[in-house]
């Protein structure tokens, strides 16, 4: 016996046997990890879907053939729609496996199990909100028995027959990186993921901007700067105009501070700190969930059927939010479109006689109250008409990447909804988002509408929250839209940007706004319907309260399409989807020259005539269109940003500083253009009284030092726009070589596909649809149908997406109606033997 | 013969790895170690054949998908060149092949004599 040799070989054999078993720090267990026959190489093997593949599904009626299409999009031939949603069920969880738990993971607040205390605040967002609480409600109340629930069931099926049977070989990269297995997937989480969606959507956030605008320059002010009603007037319901409207108003000069204004602006930093805290960037503007859609009649096409055409801006990720999938059932559903991981349902497409896409709402549905409590410290009652009512507690225990608990809340719930110590006082919010549960109820009742108002009504019967302008088109030649959801009805005035007193019923809400009154047109006379997330509806036309947050500017350049063009075709509306035209830089472009030529013929000294001179000259050469190639958009854009920061210092949240409490939108920005010698133009920093012109000749000047610092002088190719706005698709876990970055797109901010911001959001779906005797459809979306980072098919689509382009939707009636050559992959279920 | 029994260690050691994952390693090494014992570098031997063990299994995956777009694409999320995953992952077996099989060889000599285990196995 060699004692040295020994003792060596020992421990050499238990570092490897340690380092193999178990993580250290982030890195995976190495052993596991790297093995070939089942680690890591392995997914070499599923790289690809096997040519052929049989499963057998629990609970599954009778067989179900799904064929996979050259797009790898799955065609689901099922014999009943149950069996059809356990088979969409498996699909989904075979190619987007770890999406599935991650979405999970986010919308039950259980981030912090994969990442640590870091994803602690999220976590405590989501929960502190009350959205797995209501999602467990929401789930307790539908029972077995609506359409809905008997579909999630199903749906829960197919995934945990995938998960049960699946080969280790096809263990997702993700689960391995971060050492976890997926959990069991239960009807539930479905509603998770829709009040994780109306966490994203609903959330409107001009009421804070406003209060947070009031504790600087007084109410009166900051209801001009954050207004109910647009100054652009663009709406979605047709309110007979040619022409966008201007509302223009002289704003009133900034007042004394209302420092009542701050219960509300600490409310949102109470109830949604983490979201607070991501949109505080002033260069990443905050982001209106932005989409756009648009059908035109059959009067307005060449080919004489009516045309549909929708993309909902999200945010952008790898693998994308969205799923192409077509699901089959003879006699009863002929359904494609895209579905959200985890949604048993076709959210977004099309059945043989209709299709149906979404722009977000964006009215305000979030309200406070002031609740009076029993015990300030620990509130057991609070009081409402005089009546003391049981406040619900809940305790939430957070895990950490261990299983061990890293913090503990109790919550408190009043009829309203979550509470919150606010400044002292007990708040409770109310949300339509925490109300809502039916909503797929509404996608399978569109999924089986045979007309564009079969659509729209079966949407209004049941989808509440988050509210969504629905667009429909059918075979027969309708157009339709409508602004679906539970909007609430308010006591008194009807707003509901203000602190309400809780102590008394009659500050709730009274009923919802009736579906008869929602925005919404029906084959109006002007031909189409469109909307971008523009003011609904002409504020001269309602009496409603909507208290959103709009943007005009797409659904400006959109109407001034579709009004200049009678002959519309697919390959127009496809192109629209890219278009580069920015109505915004229409209206701005024209108003820094108009401001430059007038400086400098005043001649004045303490202006750099030479800079102005060629800031102006150079800004005068742009076509206004953010084309890859061009080379004038950046300094406008440039321009545009430092008219934002000089024009609103007073909203600060230091002299002098580039972090503003607010940022009034664009639009209030052009109305303020009308006023030349507006107050607000003036620059608190110097000593003299600027004028609109000074401002924007000065924004001028200073962009073009400013952007010739950065790239150098004009001629130069770093101008070229597509060396500096990027779109940007991250992975869900944010690592960089999953992710695919800079990528180079046509449009900038305000175009009608936006790039704006850290470039994370954008067109997550675009598609075509033309609705003849045998409707016809084009799409894409940014990355692929593979969950799968090794997968040809994980970002296959991008190239097409970066280009504007769409690919012909196969829309087989049998299973056997593909040619071989558009096959790629087939997979059969079978009930278990 | 000496290539027979090199391949015959690989073979093993896919077999066990395919069967009981990285433990079959362990498990081989130990195996191999205890009726190799009184062979001179037997350890080395071990190490080499787990080695090619896994090669064996990377060539099998190699054969059914993209073995480089794992490595390139693995590496990149772990911020390490795909080459040196591929490195370490047949370095890996190799540093467990040759301390089991040595660690139990030393173990083996000193307490059970070599004609009992051979015989026990043969």
């Amino acid at each position: 016996m060699r004692p040295l040799r020994l003792a060596g070989a020992a421990v050499i054999f238990g570092a490897a046997l340690f380092v193999g078993a178990r993580r250290i720090g982030p890195a995976p267990a190495l052993g596991a990890f790297i093995e070939p026959a089942h680690g890591i190489w392995s997914l070499a093997r599923s790289a690809s879907l096997p040519r052929e593949a049989t499963s057998a599904v629990g609970k599954l009626g009778a067989r179900v053939d799904v064929t996979y299409d050259d797009r790898a999009v799955p065609h689901i031939f099922a014999t009943t729609e149950e069996d059809a949603y356990r088979a969409l069920g498996f699909v989904v969880a075979r190619d987007r496996l770890f999406q599935l738990y991650v979405q999970t993971m986010a919308a039950t607040g259980r981030l912090s199990e994969i990442a640590g205390p870091r994803a602690l605040p999220l976590d405590r967002e989501m929960r502190g909100l009350g959205l797995p609480r209501s999602a467990e409600r929401a789930f307790k109340a539908a029972g077995d028995s609506a359409a809905f629930a008997k579909f999630a069931n199903a749906y829960a099926d197919g995934v945990n027959a995938y998960i049960d049977q699946m080969p280790e070989s096809e263990l997702p990269l993700e689960f391995r990186l971060i050492g976890r297995r997926p959990e069991k997937w239960s009807a539930i989480d479905s509603y998770h993921l829709f009040n994780r969606m109306g966490y994203t959507l609903a959330y409107i956030v001009t009421e804070t901007d406003r209060a947070a605008a009031a504790t600087r320059v007084g109410t009166r002010a900051a209801d001009a700067l954050f207004p109910d009603d647009a100054p652009i007037v663009e709406p979605i319901q047709p309110n007979g105009q040619k022409a966008t409207r201007f509302d223009f108003h002289p704003l009133p000069a900034p007042g004394a501070p209302d420092s009542s204004a701050a219960l509300l602006v600490a409310a949102t930093d109470a109830f949604m700190p983490a979201r607070k805290l991501a949109m505080t960037d002033p260069d990443d503007p905050p982001r209106n969930m932005a989409s756009n859609n648009w059908a035109v009649s059959p009067s307005r096409t060449t080919s004489g059927h009516a045309l549909l055409a929708g993309d909902p801006h999200l945010d952008l990720s790898l693998p994308s939010i969205w799923y192409e999938a077509h699901l089959v059932v003879k006699g009863a559903l002929d359904v494609y479109g895209v579905t959200i991981p985890g949604a048993p349902s076709i959210v977004i497409g099309f059945n043989r006689d209709a299709a149906w896409t979404f722009t977000n709402t964006g009215a305000d549905v979030m309200d406070y109250y002031a609740e009076r409590v029993d015990d300030d410290a620990h509130p057991t009652k609070y009081q409402v008409d005089g009546a003391w009512r049981p406040i619900e507690q809940r305790i939430e225990r957070y895990l950490g990447t261990r299983g061990q608990t890293i913090a503990t809340d109790t919550l408190y719930f009043s009829h309203r909804g979550p509470m919150r110590r606010v400044n002292g006082r007990w708040l409770a919010m109310r949300w339509t988002v925490l109300e809502a549960g039916r909503e797929l109820d509404g996608l399978y009742g569109a999924s089986h509408a045979t007309t564009a108002m079969g659509v729209e009504d079966a949407l209004a019967h049941s989808y509440f929250a988050p509210a969504q302008n629905m667009l429909a088109a059918d075979r027969g030649g309708h157009i339709a839209i409508r602004s679906t959801g539970h909007f609430p009805v308010r006591p008194g005035d009807g707003r509901g940007n203000v602190v309400r007193d809780g102590s008394t019923s009659a500050s709730d809400w009274t009923a919802n706004i009736p579906v008869t009154r929602y925005p919404q047109g029906f084959d109006p006379a002007q031909g189409y319907l469109a909307s971008a997330n523009q003011q609904p509806i002409d504020p001269r036309v309602t009496k409603d309260w909507w208290g959103g947050s709009y943007d005009p500017w797409r659904a400006m350049r959109i109407n001034a399409l579709l009004r200049a063009d009678s002959g519309m075709t697919v390959q127009k509306m496809r192109a629209f989807q890219t278009d580069p035209g920015s109505a915004r830089a229409d209206l701005f472009a024209p108003a820094f020259l108009l401001a430059a030529e007038r400086v400098l013929a005043r001649g004045e000294p303490g202006v750099n005539h030479d800079v102005l001179k060629q800031a102006r000259q150079l800004l005068a050469e742009w076509d206004r269109r953010y084309t890859k190639d061009n080379r004038r958009a950046v300094l406008f854009e440039e321009a545009m940003r430092t008219l934002v920061g000089r024009t609103w210092d007073e909203l600060a949240t230091e002299p002098g500083g580039t972090r503003r409490v607010a940022t009034p939108s664009t639009a209030v920005l052009a109305e303020l253009l009308s006023d030349s010698s507006s107050v607000w133009w003036d620059d608190h920093s110097t000593r003299q009284m600027e004028t609109r012109d000074d401002i924007l000749a000065a924004s001028l000047a200073s962009a073009l030092l400013t952007t010739r610092g950065r790239y150098g002088e004009p001629s130069s190719d770093q101008w070229r726009w597509d060396r500096i706005r990027f779109a940007n698709a991250n992975h869900l876990l944010r690592l960089p070589a999953l992710s695919a970055t800079n990528i180079p797109v046509q449009g900038g901010p305000s175009t009608l596909a936006p790039s704006a911001g850290g470039g994370t959001h954008g067109p997550s779906w675009r598609m075509v649809v033309e609705l003849g005797p045998e409707l016809e459809a084009w799409s894409t979306y940014p990355g692929g149908q593979s969950g799968n980072p090794v997968s040809p098919r994980y970002r296959d689509r991008i190239p097409l997406w970066m280009n504007g382009e769409l690919e012909p939707v196969r829309f087989p009636r049998t299973s056997d109606a593909l040619t071989p050559a558009q096959r790629s992959a087939q997979l059969t279920l079978l009930p278990p033997p | 013969m000496r290539i027979l029994y090199h391949l015959l260690i690989a073979v093993c050691m896919a077999g066990l790895t395919w069967i009981l994952g990285w433990w079959g390693v362990a498990v081989g090494a130990i195996i191999l170690g205890v009726v190799f014992r009184s062979e001179g570098g037997h350890a080395w031997r071990v190490a080499l054949g787990a080695s090619e063990g896994w090669a064996i299994l990377l060539v099998a995956d190699m054969l059914f998908g993209p073995l480089a777009h794992v490595a390139t694409t693995v590496g990149g999320a772990m911020s390490i060149p795909g080459p040196a995953l591929l490195l370490v992952t047949l370095l890996f077996p190799a540093l467990i092949g040759w301390s089991g099989a040595a660690l139990a060889g030393e173990v083996a000599m000193a307490v059970i004599p070599h004609e009992r285990i051979a015989h026990s196995l043969l």
